[in-house]
């Protein structure tokens, strides 16, 4: 038996889109905002931004057995008191949790873009400016929330520089001689 | 015989510790807030959703150790490339029986270019320990789950020559067999 879906990806309502120019715009504010922070609320907020795409993945079949495994192990139990004794997440919780994924998928459509060298020509580009809208509230982050998450992003990494080595060239993977050297040494080195 | 001698307890170290424990959580919510404060005014990274076309509702028959197929189709409308990769949630019946479905996802994920279509093939295995009974969960995309087709699957009897109790066991086991991506919570009846 088999069944048929269809589904389309557009951009978010009543926002400029996803245009190479607005995915440049948005990478420049994310570098320049690391002027106004500290290094910790950088880290804190990446960290909340991994869990919260941790929590996500964890409701799929696929990453509830990913947890289930973990839990059963030490490793679980070792990380949530490293998680505890180093206050690590106590400083995630509070911190507005950095959309990661998207992060990542916006910065893979920059290298894909055709128009780039155009684009680039034309900054500094005015980013999107902000809804001023309060965020939702920050959730408690947990240790394995952070490994689900991480796990995920990197899975998500791999899988997009795999896909990106699609694209090109295969590689040849041929012997490559190297030169020859011009003038051969004769008798001893040390002369 | 040991008498217990506790010490008097200073109203004034209560009201201190009470001051103290106050103050911290008082601290504690200041600082969320003035995060969120900190998080209305941060850089908006362009996003995506997920538009079904033909309906959220995808309903299919099976047997215990048999399969079915779901095609899923997405056409990237976004002027840049998109990143899919389709993803499965735990499948529950009403009787509280949780399935964990093992699903092949041809491809597992895929960059789709602007206005293109990937279609993804993926193959669901029941296994033959399946209870039969009404299994609801969910498909979607990574990151994109706030817009998923609702997955219901309706497992039937076991036919006879699924059915792995009263036949003897045959030599290779099918990974869909395994019974240990099934989790079984009945109810105590009362």
């Amino acid at each position: 038996m088999t069944l048929t879906a269809k589904a389309s990806l557009i951009d978010v309502e009543d926002s400029a889109g996803r245009t190479t120019a607005s995915l440049l715009a948005a990478l420049v504010s994310r570098l320049g905002v690391l002027h106004f922070v500290s290094g910790a609320d950088a880290v804190a907020s990446l960290v909340s931004g991994f869990a919260a795409l941790g929590r996500e993945v964890s409701m799929t079949s696929e990453g509830t057995a990913l947890r289930q495994a973990l839990s059963a192990s030490l490793v679980a139990a070792n990380g949530e008191s490293v998680w505890t004794a180093l206050r690590i997440g106590e400083g995630a919780s509070t911190a507005i949790p950095s959309p990661v994924l998207e992060q990542l998928r916006n910065d893979v459509a920059l290298l894909l873009a055709e128009d780039l060298d155009a684009v680039i020509s034309m900054m500094p580009i005015p980013p999107e400016a902000p809804s001023g809208e309060l965020p939702e509230p920050q959730q408690t982050v947990t240790f394995m929330d952070f490994m689900v998450g991480y796990y995920a992003f990197s899975r998500e990494v791999v899988a997009a520089v795999d896909a990106m080595t699609q694209l090109g060239q295969p590689l040849k993977r041929e012997v490559v001689l190297g030169a020859e050297s011009v003038a051969p040494l004769n008798g001893s080195i040390l002369r | 015989m040991t008498e217990k001698t506790e010490k008097p307890q200073n109203p004034l170290s209560d009201w201190l510790r009470l001051q103290l424990e106050f103050q911290g959580k008082l601290a504690d919510e200041t600082l969320r807030y003035l995060r969120r404060l900190q998080g209305a005014a941060a850089p908006v990274t362009p996003g995506t959703v997920l538009l079904p076309e033909t309906g959220t509702e995808l309903r299919a028959e099976a047997v215990p150790g048999g399969n079915f197929e779901v095609t899923l189709e997405v056409e990237n409308l976004q002027r840049v490339h998109s990143i899919a990769a389709p993803v499965l949630d735990p499948m529950v019946a009403s009787s509280g029986t949780t399935w964990y479905p093992e699903a092949d996802f041809s491809p597992a994920f895929s960059l789709v270019a602007p206005d293109s279509v990937i279609k993804f093939l993926v193959k669901v295995s029941v296994p033959s320990s399946l209870p039969p009974g009404t299994y609801t969960g969910a498909l979607s995309l990574r990151g994109l789950r706030q817009q998923a087709f609702r997955l219901t699957v309706v497992v039937g009897e076991p036919q006879n020559d699924t059915v792995a109790d009263t036949q003897p066991k045959p030599p290779k086991r099918s990974r869909s067999s395994e019974p240990k991506n099934v989790s079984q919570h009945k109810a105590k009846k009362s």
